[in-house]
C-alpha cells in the first residue's frame, strides 16, 4: 500500500523568531512570490497572511524532501495559492490546511495526488503540557536521534497520538530521524522493531508550540 | 606593451582590493551566524565542516534573514535557488570568495 506523505509545520507567534519586525526589510519579499506578497501587502493582519504563507512552504518543502532526498529550502520556490489551498513546486501539488489561534501558526498538508484511503491526525500542544503528561517514554535509539528537549517533547507528542489514533502501544514504538549530510532525514515510525511504511509522520516544534501529524494508509 | 603592463597591474591591484581572505570572511560570517545559532556549545567550537541549520540549529526563517545579511556585509548576491551552496559554514566562505572576487 502507497504511503501518504504528510508535511507540517508551526510559528510560535509569541516568539522573537516569529515576529516580522525582527527579520531584515527583504525578508518577506526574499520569501514571497509576487502573488503571496499581494496577499500580504493587502491583508488586515499581514504578519498573520505571512506566516501562513511560510508555514505552508515548510510543510510542502518537508513533502518535496521525502520524494527528493537532499534538497535544501528554497522558500521563493513553493507557490502558495491561499485561495485554493494548495503549493505547488515542480509538478508537485500538496494540499494543506492551518490552524489558527493568537499564539500559534500551524499548517499541515499532505500530496494531492494521494488518493489512497487515509486518515490524517495532527496534535498540538504546549511544551507544560506535554511535560504533565510524563508517563510516555524515550527509547535509547530515540533520545541518540532527539538532541534537544524540544525533540524529545515532540516525539512524546507523536507518540502519545499514535497511541491515541492508531492503537500502537507506545512502549513499542519508536519515532527515529537518521542523520543525514547537512540535515536530519525525515522521521520513521518504528513499532515492535519493523518500519511502519504504512503509515507517515511530520514533526514541527517552535517556540512554546509543538506539533505532529501523521498518516495512515 | 606598456599598456598591457599597466592594464595587468591594475588589475591585480583591483583583485588584491576586492579578494577578502577566507579567515576574514569566516569571522564575518561567524558574527552574522552567532546571534541566531540555538546551539551555543556548537557555535563555540564552529568550524568549516559545520551545517549552518543542523549543527548550529539555525531556524529556516533566520536562515534567510543570514543570508540577506550575508548578501549587506560582503555586497554580493545570493541567487533563490543557491541556498544549498551554503549549507555549511566552509561552503558558505566558498561562496562569498568566489562571489566576491
Amino acid at each position: 500500500m502507497k504511503t501518504c506523505w504528510v508535511g507540517n509545520d508551526i510559528v510560535d507567534l509569541t516568539d522573537v523568531d516569529g515576529q516580522l519586525e525582527t527579520y531584515g526589510g527583504r525578508f518577506v519579499s526574499r520569501v514571497c512570490t509576487g502573488d503571496e506578497m499581494g496577499f500580504v501587502d493587502s491583508a488586515q493582519n499581514p504578519e498573520e497572511i505571512f506566516w501562513q504563507i511560510w508555514t505552508a512552504k515548510e510543510t510542502a518543502f518537508k513533502i518535496y524532501q521525502r520524494l527528493n532526498p537532499g534538497e535544501s529550502f528554497k522558500p521563493k520556490y513553493f507557490e502558495v495559492n491561499l485561495l485554493t489551498c494548495l503549493v505547488t513546486h515542480s509538478g508537485c501539488k500538496i494540499e494543506v490546511k492551518w490552524d489558527k489561534t493568537c499564539d500559534y501558526v500551524f499548517c499541515a498538508g499532505h500530496l494531492e495526488k494521494d488518493s489512497v484511503p487515509k486518515k490524517i491526525f495532527s496534535s498540538i500542544s504546549a511544551l507544560n503540557q506535554i511535560e504533565q503528561n510524563s508517563s510516555i517514554h524515550l527509547t535509547e535509539s530515540e533520545q541518540k536521534s532527539a538532541q534537544t528537549p524540544e525533540s524529545c517533547a515532540v516525539r512524546i507528542l507523536a507518540k502519545t497520538l499514535l497511541s491515541q489514533t492508531l492503537n500502537l502501544d507506545w512502549a513499542d514504538t519508536e519515532i527515529i530521524r537518521r542523520p543525514i549530510p547537512h540535515d536530519w532525514a525525515p522521521p520513521e515510525i518504528r513499532y515492535k522493531g519493523r518500519l511502519l511504511d504504512r503509515a507517515n509522520l511530520s514533526l514541527t516544534h517552535h517556540g512554546r508550540f509543538f506539533a505532529c501529524t501523521i498518516s495512515f494508509s | 606593451m606598456v599598456v598591457l603592463f599597466l592594464r595587468n597591474g591594475r588589475n591585480s591591484f583591483h583583485r588584491k582590493e576586492n579578494h577578502m581572505e577566507k579567515s576574514e570572511i569566516f569571522k564575518k560570517l561567524v558574527d552574522i551566524v552567532s546571534p541566531f545559532a540555538k546551539d551555543k556549545d556548537a557555535l563555540s567550537k564552529v568550524s568549516d565542516q559545520m551545517s549552518i541549520l543542523k549543527d548550529l540549529k539555525v531556524n529556516s526563517a533566520r536562515m534567510v534573514d543570514i543570508i540577506l545579511k550575508i548578501e549587506n556585509t560582503f555586497n554580493i548576491e545570493v541567487g533563490d535557488g543557491d541556498t544549498d551552496k551554503v549549507r555549511t559554514i566552509g561552503d558558505a566562505v566558498n561562496y562569498i570568495q568566489s562571489k566576491s572576487s
